[in-house]
């Protein structure tokens, strides 16, 4: 997802006018950054509802929050990091592993149901051959723990700098780098027999 | 051989620079690769949840919440003037006070103030003879500000 120079200026204006208490001009951060919010808190929490119960909370916290934004990142990565840590102390409360919250079924049903479609076989043998590889991808995803599994999903889909991961997590670089590399090498691990 | 950490790494920061032509052309750094490929291919082509709500939605659900809030830029300025009309007003009274002979032990009075929930009292203390003001304002409900 490359960023758009047009859209960061009308986010940019869109901010400006939320500080000042334009409920509409909030009300459209709110259209253009909702799939990526969700498809971040999705990644972390693993489930729909969930995720759309703390998307809820988000973008509250940012409407009392945004006189603390100065600037000085992008406004999604100031976004993020309420995100981030909204989901962080949600799964903290929820005391349970969340990796075993991780639930491919329920979050991404459509996509589960490629697993047990019983015409993958007359498929030509080349995307019979990507399916397998999609669906062994998303079981190693759930044995990636909510950190590693955000950072990925950062990096690989919203294309964010290790900078800007670090800002948006809470973390520095080095961690950002190492999760990265951990993450690939549990990919690389768990499907090599495909690769 | 499997490579060290340190070299896988390396591999995993080419990558994310764009420099996967820099890794080196052996079984293993191939290997890893092509996991980064499926890795990135994986997330990208991942469908959206069925149960994710449109935009339209999230809106609809977020900005009934947003009714009990001050919008953020007028919230702190009508603050500032409500505390500056407080310390005027408790100025004013304090100089009436000191300037009265005959006040009759009747030194502590209640000061309205336009900030919602906050309590305030302007009072003299007997020992200091220095005239206190109290603004006690209440927690915000996300810890966001609090003051006394």
């Amino acid at each position: 997802m490359e960023p758009d120079p047009q859209a960061g200026l009308e986010v940019e204006t869109w901010v400006e006018r939320a500080r000042q208490g334009d409920k509409d001009a909030f009300g459209r951060l709110v259209h253009h950054f909702h799939h990526r919010l969700f498809g971040l808190l999705v990644q972390m929490v693993g489930n729909a509802a969930d995720a759309e119960e703390l998307e809820q909370q988000v973008w509250i916290k940012a409407w009392k929050r945004l006189r603390s934004f100065r600037g000085q990142s992008a406004f999604y990565t100031w976004l993020y990091r309420i995100g981030t840590f909204t989901a962080v102390d949600f799964l903290r409360r929820r005391k349970r592993r969340p990796e075993s919250e991780w639930d491919p079924a329920i979050a991404y049903p459509e996509h589960h149901d490629v697993e047990t479609a019983p015409s993958v076989a007359s498929r030509p043998d080349r995307e019979a051959e990507r399916d397998d590889i999609q669906r062994r991808f998303h079981e190693v995803l759930e044995t990636l723990s909510p950190t590693h599994r955000t950072a990925l999903w950062m990096r690989e889909v919203d294309s964010m700098s290790y900078e800007e991961i670090a800002a948006a997590t809470g973390c520095r670089v080095g961690t950002v780098m190492s999760r990265l590399y951990y993450a690939r090498q549990a990919v690389q691990e768990q499907m090599k027999d495909l690769l | 051989m499997k490579p060290d950490p340190r070299t896988i790494q390396t591999w995993s920061q080419a990558w994310d620079e764009g420099r996967a032509d820099a890794l080196p052309d052996t079984p293993e750094a191939q290997a890893f690769l092509r996991a980064c490929e499926a890795a990135r291919d994986g997330l990208r082509a991942r469908p959206a949840p069925d149960r994710m709500p449109s935009a339209a939605q999230m809106w609809a659900q977020v900005e009934p919440q947003l009714a009990g809030t001050a919008a953020p830029g007028w919230a702190w300025l009508w603050r500032l003037a409500s505390a500056t009309t407080l310390v005027v007003a408790a100025a004013g009274l304090g100089l009436w006070l000191g300037t009265s002979r005959d006040i009759g032990g009747a030194e502590v009075a209640h000061v309205e103030s336009d900030v919602p929930g906050a309590g305030s009292m302007v009072y003299r203390d007997a020992e200091s003879g220095m005239m206190i003001v109290w603004l006690m304002v209440p927690d915000e409900p996300d810890g966001g500000g609090a003051g006394s």
